[in-house]
């Protein structure tokens, strides 16, 4: 059938598609010539030792994942107990509370970040690993939020009265029965914000040094003034990492995500 | 266990408290200051008419929002498809695994390497131009960076996952038995597809498209890079504002016409989630 | 006996909606009590409130003396069976049982040793190491049972525990449950919509309805004596007869405008009479009513029989009522054909209306 033949070409066009930059990227990247070359001239590693010899590439790499380590454990304290004040109580407004603190996710990312920088400008917030931070909890937290939030069903619920009704007061319920229970919805919105910290660029603009530098940012710049592979090694290790790192995810909570439900 | 308010309220407070502080108050200062100029804080209306009264900006609203709306289109006739082969043909679940990791590496990836990858490909000496100087059909190089098309291309790319991981879920969710039924009532494959998936999906597709569109509107990185300094979108003078020319209170009335634009889609894909009884 | 859980004037509301209406209820220690009702008549809601997971909005709840009203579930002196079990499923069945004795601070020896006895007591001792998720229900019943047991409480709540399990089982478990009760000598309070299940089970039946009690009774009281219109319709068949009732105390039925009988002690002058289906009589064609059956005609409308008896509707006089026989249907009775049937009016229950 025709539109059989059509479907499987338009949709192994599109995967063809989704891979193509990463794959150029990583070719570009061990190329011997001095020039972006696709496909590579020679093969070399060189531009991979460049970077990692190049000590504002090892420091932006090292404040990107610090960066985000922290904005994750912050997120993860902030809304751990914001999910389960939400599951648990009804109160006036949770509605509206539930939407303001997802927004982030969809909120234009470069307006909070002028925002950010205009507010922290008054409290000498700016340009500091702080004022970074502060912007990049505010952006990962829904994810922490939201997974969280999914796990506490009223089967959970269930448990908790259960807990309290043999005799276990409310901390104890939450670190032996809530805990357990919520634990991979607070992995699996951990993973998240990592990711999403790790590669953001629009809050970090504006709050970045040239002591003070993500990953991204660094490329950014770099990426407009001077195209050598040097970039594209930058570039491809930060693909292989998160290769690795989806295939471990894979193998750890399965993305069979859109298996069918019979 | 409603014991007494005072519970929630503990627990809330460290995310409300950070919220408010960091994205309420800091959208406060920008509306503030959107509304009012000089030293002593006067208010006026001046940025807004700056804004709204210039052609220039209304071409650059224009750009924005097409390139926006030109996005979302192509990622929903190329995603949709894409899902529904994942979902509906694909029966080896190791292939479809594959796929899905196929979808969210890139998703994974920053966007500023997204980006470059297409500023090599679609560069006078990218692959895309040579390739297509070999099959002979082109005679000399297109141009891609610095048009829309181009900004178009690495859009779509970002863009593209969301739609078929919403598409993809919306299809998942279809109880097989309203098929078997148009099918037991004498419906072609095709009449079912139009008159029972796709109305089915259709909760679900808005929603995804809705996020994409606002999304795409507020994208920064791509336009940036792919644009060769040629074409600015409303993000870009909304960067520049902040960061070169320091004009805070025009800055925020360029920031606040974007809001209100991102507030208006939300607000829609709320409803639309609502009227349909969806879940999003 | 003395009285275990005092609950008075205990209301409750949801916005508009009254799901506790003045409750009063007492419950003495040892006693088998089933709150029994349809959906939405406040039992469960009753229940939460007895375990602390409901604030009433006024009134007082006392077990053994002790005002309990403000106290949270893990202060209380009870323990809850909950409908879906609940049961830990990141514990094995052991230390979900012993989960309660460590709360109250048993050493984990001991705890462990409890709770093997608890498991013991409902038959469970080859699965403590096992995880919940692969048992089947009448085994996770039992370990939720166990797991409220173990800490000896005052009073044991139980939710609807039965309902999940297939028919079979459910009537076993009712036994063992009954039996468990009277070992343990614990007093029980039993939630459930199905009448049949309160009959077999509960010492009294307290049945609710739109968060009311509308009768506390032993399962004959409720059954030959129902309170109200109300119970006489939710447990098993009843026929329900208006009634009339004259000064001088003669009953008229509304379906012969003839008086019946006298009452023997004074009732209201209008209301309904209860007549169970078992105690109306389908009389053969030719034989004459005794003396003390009265009788009444009428036509056939449907005939249903499950083999064991057999219920056999009529119309009489505009009024329909059911007739309950034993084995298989007479072959002349069909849809159509005419009946007599009769019965004794010291069956007849009368419940007056309210003035």
């Amino acid at each position: 059938m025709i539109a059989h033949i059509l479907l499987r070409l338009v949709a192994w066009s599109v995967l063809g598609y989704m891979l193509l930059p990463l794959v150029v990227i990583l070719g570009v990247s061990v190329t011997a010539t001095s020039f972006l070359a696709f496909p590579p001239q020679g093969w070399t590693l060189d531009w991979y030792a460049k970077m990692l010899g190049d000590p504002s590439y090892v420091a932006s790499f090292a404040t990107s994942t610090v960066l985000a380590l922290v904005a994750t454990l912050v997120a993860v304290l902030l809304s751990v107990p914001a999910a389960l004040a939400m599951a648990r109580y009804d109160f006036p407004g949770k509605g509206t509370i539930l939407a303001a603190l997802t927004s982030p996710l969809v909120f234009p990312h470069i307006v909070l970040g002028a925002a950010l920088l205009q507010f922290g400008g008054y409290f000498g917030l700016t340009r500091s690993f702080l004022a970074l931070l502060i912007g990049h909890t505010i952006i990962i937290s829904p994810f922490v939020l939201r997974s969280v939030l999914s796990m506490l069903t009223p089967e959970q619920r269930a448990l908790e009265e259960a807990s309290s009704d043999l005799g276990g007061g409310p901390w104890t319920t939450f670190f032996l029965v809530v805990l357990p229970q919520i634990r991979p919805g607070i992995v699996t919105g951990s993973i998240f914000a990592f990711i999403s910290s790790w590669i953001n660029v629009e809050l970090s603009i504006f709050n970045t040094t040239p002591d003070l530098n993500t990953i991204p940012v660094k490329l950014f710049n770099y990426v407009q003034y001077t195209v050598d592979p040097t970039i594209a090694a930058a570039s491809g290790a930060t693909i292989i990492v998160v290769v690795i790192a989806v295939i471990v995810l894979d193998l750890c909570i399965g993305l069979d995500l859109l298996s069918e439900r019979k | 266990m409603k014991r007494t308010a005072i519970a929630p309220a503990l627990m809330l407070f460290g995310a409300l408290a950070f919220f408010t502080a960091f994205f309420l108050a800091p959208f406060a200062v920008v509306i503030f200051a959107s509304l009012t100029q000089g030293a002593d804080q006067t208010f006026t209306l001046e940025h807004y008419i700056r804004v709204l009264g210039d052609q220039y900006h209304w071409d650059v609203i224009l750009v924005t929002f097409r390139i926006a709306a030109l996005t979302t289109l192509i990622s929903l006739l190329l995603g949709y498809p894409l899902a529904w082969y994942l979902v509906r043909v694909v029966k080896w679940r190791a292939w479809r695994r594959a796929c899905v990791i196929l979808l969210v590496v890139p998703m994974f990836t920053s966007n500023i390497v997204r980006s470059f990858g297409w500023m090599v490909l679609l560069g006078r000496k990218g692959l895309v131009n040579q390739s297509l100087l070999e099959t002979g059909l082109i005679d000399t190089p297109v141009r891609f960076l610095g048009t829309e098309l181009g900004i178009l291309i690495g859009m779509v790319y970002i863009l593209l996952p969301f739609i078929v991981l919403a598409a993809g879920n919306a299809l998942a969710q279809v109880d097989p038995a309203y098929e078997q039924a148009s099918d037991d009532l004498g419906a072609s494959p095709r009449a079912t597809f139009f008159h029972v998936v796709l109305p089915l999906t259709m909760p679900g597709i808005i929603s995804g498209s809705i996020m994409v569109f606002t999304l795409a509107s507020s994208a920064y990185v791509t336009p940036a890079l792919l644009s060769g300094g040629r074409i600015s979108v409303l993000s870009m003078l909304i960067f520049q504002q902040y960061s070169s020319v320091f004009d805070f209170n025009y800055g925020g009335a360029l920031s606040v016409v974007l809001l209100i634009f991102t507030l208006i889609m939300v607000g829609l894909a709320g409803r639309v989630g609502s009227i349909r009884g969806s879940q999003s | 006996m003395s009285v275990l859980l005092s609950i008075d004037h205990v209301c409750k509301n949801f916005g508009p909606f009254t799901a506790l209406d003045n409750i009063q209820l007492d419950i003495q220690q040892g006693e088998f009590i089933v709150l029994l009702g349809p959906s939405g008549c406040g039992k469960t809601t009753l229940l939460r409130s007895i375990a602390g997971f409901m604030q009433p909005d006024s009134g007082r709840i006392a077990i053994d003396g002790q005002d309990v009203s403000r106290l949270p579930p893990y202060r209380r002196p009870l323990n809850t069976v909950f409908q879906n079990y609940a049961l830990f499923p990141h514990m094995t069945v052991l230390e979900n049982v012993a989960y309660g004795p460590r709360r109250q601070g048993v050493n984990r020896n001991e705890a462990r040793l409890k709770a093997r006895e608890a498991l013991a007591m409902v038959g469970l001792e080859a699965m403590e190491e096992r995880f919940p998720r692969g048992m089947s229900g009448g085994q996770q019943q039992r370990v939720a049972l166990a797991r409220a047991i173990v800490n000896q409480p005052k009073l044991l709540l139980l939710d609807e525990p039965l309902s999940a399990l297939d028919m079979k089982l459910r009537k076993r478990m009712q036994l063992e449950l009954k039996h468990l009760q009277a070992k343990l000598g614990i007093a029980f309070i039993f939630v459930t919509h199905d009448q049949e299940e309160a009959m077999t089970i509960a010492d009294r039946i307290v049945v609710m309805n739109a968060g009311r009690i509308e009768q506390v009774g032993t399962s004959r009281e409720i059954y030959s004596a129902p309170a109200s219109r109300f119970v006489a319709d939710f447990i098993g068949e009843a026929n329900l007869i208006a009634y009339e009732s004259s000064d001088n105390g003669e009953i008229r039925l509304a379906t012969r405008h003839t008086p019946l009988f006298h009452a023997t002690k004074p009732v209201s002058p209008r209301g309904v009479a209860v007549l169970r289906p078992e105690h109306v009589q389908v009389l053969d064609a030719g034989s004459p009513a005794s003396a003390s059956c009265h009788e009444l005609q009428g036509t056939v409308t449907d005939v249903v029989s499950v083999g064991s008896h057999t219920l056999v509707h009529s119309m009489i006089d505009g009024q329909p009522i059911v007739a309950r026989t034993m084995g298989l249907p007479r072959a002349d009775l069909v849809a159509g054909s005419s009946v007599r049937l009769g019965f004794n009016p010291t069956h007849l229950h009368l419940i007056g209306e309210s003035l």
